[in-house]
């Protein structure tokens, strides 16, 4: 076998090394109604959003919404930063002013900072907020208090450009070199004097180990440790040009230059830089601000509308020292950490270690284009096998020695597909089969069906796999024979091994099949990935990748998830040959398609299906609420407006949400609006959740959320119904104790009347008046035996009417007037002309009513209490008035009063009191005893 | 651009108050050359003023836009002030700030200095370091240097149409001589 050519060429490159590489950068555009704002300045808040200060004012974007922070349009922001939970605006005018998506109020306003714009603001470890000027020097912002420190306190000069946080203080670049300030001011000085390349520094950087990176004017890129210590000069980096910004995470060093655009510099590997060149902007505008996020994905801007993001993890590589990557046929990687790959014009290595001054080889093998080289495997010796379709098999060793191996060596067919190596064995596959190479030998494996082979995959235990077109999945173990599995698809295009050790297998329309005790189980069928070309699969850490031309997917085949990478790892549109795909030795993966060699470094948030939802804002009744954990808002104010988002910068547009008003809604609702309103919300308690996630499953878990309560209106609280309740109650008490107090009153009276008619009746049989009464009867039989009987009859008469009134409740005067005379004629009889009895009662009143006997009962009385003797007769005076009738006598007290029970006129009394509110008024004036009884009318 | 009015008003106030050491413009000639594939264009200005504070090493400068000559034609010089630069309303270019190396201005000698500072276009303020040669003289203070003006960073529009007559990037060439007045 004869060395086909040979030919190394090396390529030297300049101090600036001109790759044309760069990360995958996507350009935001910041579009406010027609505005086309120009952003100068950039910063991210807690929850990931992106704030934009432009010429216009300030804004917030989540890539796909932007809304407006603050109500000024026309003063520019010229200074951004993110200060704890909120983020600090520095206006033209002099304002600064601390933002959240609610909106902003002002911290501090003063003329000097409106005359010296503020070009950069910094927070401090001790809580206080450093603000550079142009023109104005440094100042120090704490609790309301601004101190400032300029030419006169020390400072080098009063330009600062930029300025990081260092130890309690910052240091700050200024045109007249670094200077480290604290609050006692300033403490340590670098410029030209002590080794700096350049006074003018644009911009700083502080790295993870407190080193602070500084760009200059023209001398480059520097590094320093505040204190005595000298900079130390970044090799080569004063070709950058003017170095206007600079960000440092781990080894990359990210510079943004005011003529070449963004760089990376990678210490890590000195691998020389990386330049970006918008494909928007063909005129590399000055990168006005850069700073880098959580993810050390970097962000930037040039004045335009458009904000970038640069994934640092997914690199491109479109061609190299007029080497053109986008027609890459197949590519291996070495154990050394070299990726090799094949063009047209033969076989490359691309060292992923490289030094500034050699960067990559180029092997001319294969010259042939009828055969060319289609797949490539390096072995544990180094040794990199080529396969071409139609021309054999090429190995190119370490020492640049090259064997071609041919049909007369024992390769049974000389159109291979397929090359692989696993320990001192090769396998190839090629359009006769299956076959190994061991032991300076070719070992066909003889299989079923088609032998047009694919791909094939050693296995850990020795064994060798090979997808076939027609035949399906095929299994041998090195014995020269091959099975076929017994069930599944009949053409595969693709083999890989998951973390696992476990082969998987996909064709077109065949989704991820593995083989499983004699059958074969596929998932995901109908996916992007198999759905149209299917280029190669690989593996990364967990997940298996699909790489197709209409999409790249993940799977996990433990959680059995699938996820969309396409955008994220900037696939869309990528066309690519079969099997194109490699992991290094360091786990990167690489991919060669018709945008040229991708270097992918998968990290977890690549694979996330469920993104970090913000709730942005919400507004209860058009009044903008915190969304903090608990809302009350009154019943009559429950109109509820939730704006919400998620952080998806890779592919903002794909974002979808699930929300639940858990109380209202009973199950989540998907969605692609980043607003919800729900109006007229009854009286109650809810909680509104929230998750952002890509793809089509709702994720169970990471909600975010927060807590509504509606009033009820105040008739409906607790207390009112206790108001109720007790109103209610009371007032049937109040019903039932009146109901109650008349029954007893009623009663009360009954029992009364009854006493009152025993008294009266008692009185009547009282045994001194019968005794008087029948004393006078004796007399008058003796005497005048016929007024004896007149005097039976009115007696008899008398108790009759006692009888017949007793219980009627009023009677006439008239009536009251007959009993009454009826008595006073009987004890007439006694007393003969020392009684007298004078009744004045006219008509009118005669027809009134009073209680019964109350006038036999007041004549009793004054018979009673008075001296009865002829010389001075008792008169008893019966007369009307106006409402009334009296009844009096004149005072002529009894030496001997007869025991009164105190029952007679106290019974008139109360029994009145009963019936009407007039009182019986009793009179003792003048020597006279006069009781005047009310006149009742029944009917009134 | 009003501060930079403002600037130049107080420092030319500032004469013959002894403290400062002042020069003035004298003779200057600011030109600006457009190189597009189909025309170059070329047209000088001299009548500019300026001041420059060899103390603090400051300086502001101010270009009369309608005192450009030269152009190719008188239609392009009208061109030139009415759609482009707008005349009219931005009737002066101006450049403000200061010389970043510490030089001493006063001693004879010739340096390689910047000149960082705000440069004023059609009301358009931009921020510049310009690279300048100095030469001081027993008199006076010669500046030399050129630089370029990207027409997009003022707000100055080409149509399409054009496109291929003006360049979308202008170099500009500065030769001016300060002397100190009594």
């Amino acid at each position: 076998m004869r060395l086909n050519v040979l030919l190394f060429l090396l390529v030297f490159l300049a101090h600036v090394p001109a790759w044309a590489q760069f990360p995958l950068t996507r350009a935001l555009e910041l579009r406010f109604g027609q505005q086309r704002p120009e952003v100068t300045c950039m910063a991210q808040d807690e929850h990931g959003l992106i704030w934009a200060g432009t010429d216009k004012g300030l804004f917030w974007t989540d890539g796909e919404r932007t809304e407006r922070a603050s109500r000024s349009s026309t003063t520019q922001v010229t200074a951004l930063v993110r200060m704890e939970e909120a983020i600090v605006a520095a206006w033209s005018n002099g304002v600064i002013m601390r933002c959240n998506t609610l909106g902003c109020d002002t911290l501090y306003v003063d003329p000097s900072l409106a005359e010296h714009r503020v070009n950069v603001m910094r927070p401090a470890q001790d809580g206080s907020l450093w603000l550079g000027t142009h023109g104005a020097g440094l100042w120090r912002a704490k609790g309301g208090e601004l101190a400032r420190f300029d030419l006169a306190s020390g400072m080098p000069d009063d330009h600062v450009n930029d300025l990081v946080a260092w130890g309690d203080g910052v240091v700050a670049a200024t045109d007249q070199g670094l200077v480290l300030c604290t609050a006692k001011g300033v403490q340590a000085r670098c410029d030209e004097s002590n080794g700096a390349p350049d006074n003018l520094v644009l911009s700083l950087a502080a790295d993870n180990d407190g080193l602070v990176w500084a760009g200059t004017d023209r001398g480059g890129v520097f590094s320093w440790t505040p204190g005595p210590a000298a900079p130390t000069p970044l090799a080569h980096s004063s070709g950058y040009g003017p170095v206007i910004q600079l960000a440092v995470r781990d080894d990359l060093v990210w510079i943004g230059t005011r003529d070449r655009g963004l760089c990376m510099f990678d210490l890590g590997v000195r691998q020389g830089h990386y330049s970006y060149r918008s494909p928007m902007d063909p005129a590399l505008l000055p990168v006005k601000d850069l700073m880098l996020d959580a993810d050390g994905v970097a962000w930037w801007c040039t004045g335009q509308e458009l904000l970038y993001r640069s994934d640092p993890t997914v690199l491109f590589i479109p061609e190299h020292e007029n080497t053109d990557l986008r027609g890459i046929k197949a590519l291996c990687s070495d154990d050394q950490g070299n990726i090799w790959f094949a063009t047209e014009r033969g076989l490359f290595r691309h060292s992923n270690t490289l030094t500034d001054t050699h960067v990559f080889h180029h092997v001319r093998i294969g010259d042939d284009r009828r055969a060319p080289v289609v797949s490539l495997a390096a072995d544990a010796q180094g040794t990199v096998w080529a396969a071409t379709f139609g021309d054999g098999v090429y190995a190119l060793d370490r020492e640049g020695r090259i064997r071609h191996f041919t049909g007369k060596d024992g390769l049974i067919n000389e159109n291979v597909l397929s090359v692989r190596s696993a320990g001192d064995t090769l396998w190839f596959g090629t359009l006769g089969g299956v076959v190994g190479y061991w032991a300076d030998r070719f070992h066909p494996q003889r299989g079923p069906g088609s032998e047009f082979i694919y791909d094939i995959l050693p296995d850990r235990k020795g064994g060798i796999w090979a997808v076939s077109d027609g035949a399906g999945l095929l299994y041998g173990n090195a014995t020269g024979t091959m099975h076929g599995a017994a069930s599944g698809p009949h053409t595969y295009f693709s083999l890989v091994s998951d973390a696992k050790g476990s082969i998987w297998a996909a064709g077109p329309g065949t989704g991820l099949c593995r083989s499983a005790s004699d059958s074969v189980l596929c998932v995901g069928q109908g996916l992007a990935p198999f759905s149209g070309d299917l280029f190669a699969l690989g593996l990364s850490g967990t997940h298996l990748l699909a790489f197709g031309g209409r999409g790249t997917m993940a799977y996990e085949p433990a959680t059995n998830v699938w996820v969309d990478v396409t955008r994220r790892f900037g696939l869309e549109g990528a066309r690519a040959e079969l099997n194109s795909v490699c992991t290094g030795v360091d786990g990167d993966l690489w991919f060669a398609c018709n945008k040229g060699l991708y270097r992918i470094q998968p990290q977890e948030r690549h694979y996330l299906r469920r993104v970090p939802a913000v709730i942005t804002g919400v507004r209860v009744g058009s009044e903008t609420r915190a969304a903090d954990q608990h809302i009350t808002t009154p019943h009559d104010r429950n109109d509820l407006v939730v704006s919400f988002t998620g952080i998806h910068y890779a592919d903002p547009s794909e974002l979808r949400f699930a929300y639940q008003l858990v109380g209202l809604d009973e199950h989540p609702l998907v969605t692609r609006d980043r607003e919800i309103t729900y109006s007229a919300l009854p009286p109650g308690n809810y909680r509104f959740r929230l998750i952002a996630f890509v793809g089509d499953d709702v994720p169970d878990e990471g909600w975010v959320q927060f807590e509504l309560v509606v009033l009820q209106p105040w008739w409906r609280t607790s207390w009112a119904m206790v108001a109720w309740v007790v109103l209610v109650v009371g007032g049937a008490f109040v019903v039932v104790r009146m109901r109650e107090q008349r029954a007893r009153v009623k009663a009360l009276h009954e029992q009364e009347k009854v006493r009152f008619q025993l008294e009266a009746l008692r009185s009547q049989v009282d045994p001194h008046f019968m005794f008087n009464s029948f004393n006078t009867l004796v007399d008058l039989i003796e005497s005048e035996p016929s007024k004896a009987v007149i005097h039976v009859e009115q007696l008899s008469d008398l108790f009759r009417s006692l009888l017949q009134l007793r219980d009627k409740e009023l009677i006439t005067v008239a009536e009251d007037l007959r009993l009454m005379r009826s008595y006073f004629e009987l004890e007439q009889q006694r007393f003969g002309s020392a009684i007298a009895l004078q009744v004045d009662v006219d008509d009118a009143a005669m027809h009134r009513y009073i209680v019964p006997m109350t006038l036999q009962l007041l004549v009793e009385n004054a018979l009673k209490h008075n001296v009865v003797s002829a010389e001075h007769p008792v008169v008893v005076v019966v007369r009307s008035s106006e409402d009334a009738l009296e009844v009096g006598n004149v005072v002529r007290p009894r030496t001997t009063a007869p025991r009164s029970t105190g029952f007679g006129l106290h019974s008139i009394q109360r029994r009145y009191q009963a019936l009407t509110d007039r009182p019986i008024v009793i009179d003792k004036a003048n020597g006279r005893f006069t009781v005047r009884i009310p006149l009742i009318d029944p009917n009134a | 651009m009003i501060r930079a009015m403002i600037l130049l008003a107080t420092l030319l106030s500032a004469f013959g108050q002894g403290e400062r050491t002042l020069y003035r413009l004298e003779r200057s000639s600011v030109s600006f050359k457009s190189e597009a594939p189909l025309e170059t264009i070329t047209a000088t200005n001299t009548k500019s003023t300026g001041v420059l504070d060899a103390t603090a090493r400051t300086f502001a400068v101010q270009v009369p836009i309608t005192e450009f000559q030269g152009f190719n034609s008188p239609l392009q010089r009208e061109h030139f002030n009415e759609n482009y630069l707008e005349s009219s309303t931005h009737p002066k270019a101006t450049f403000t700030g200061r010389i970043i190396e510490t030089i001493d201005l006063l001693a004879p000698g010739t340096h390689s200095v910047r000149a960082k500072g705000e440069l004023t276009v059609k009301g358009v303020t931009r921020e510049r370091i310009v690279p300048c040669d100095l030469v001081v003289g027993p008199t006076g203070v010669r500046i030399t240097t050129s630089f370029d003006v990207a027409l997009d960073e003022h707000d100055i529009r080409v149509p399409r149409v054009v496109q291929q007559k003006i360049a979308p990037v202008v170099q500009v060439k500065v030769d001016v001589l300060f002397t100190r007045k009594p």
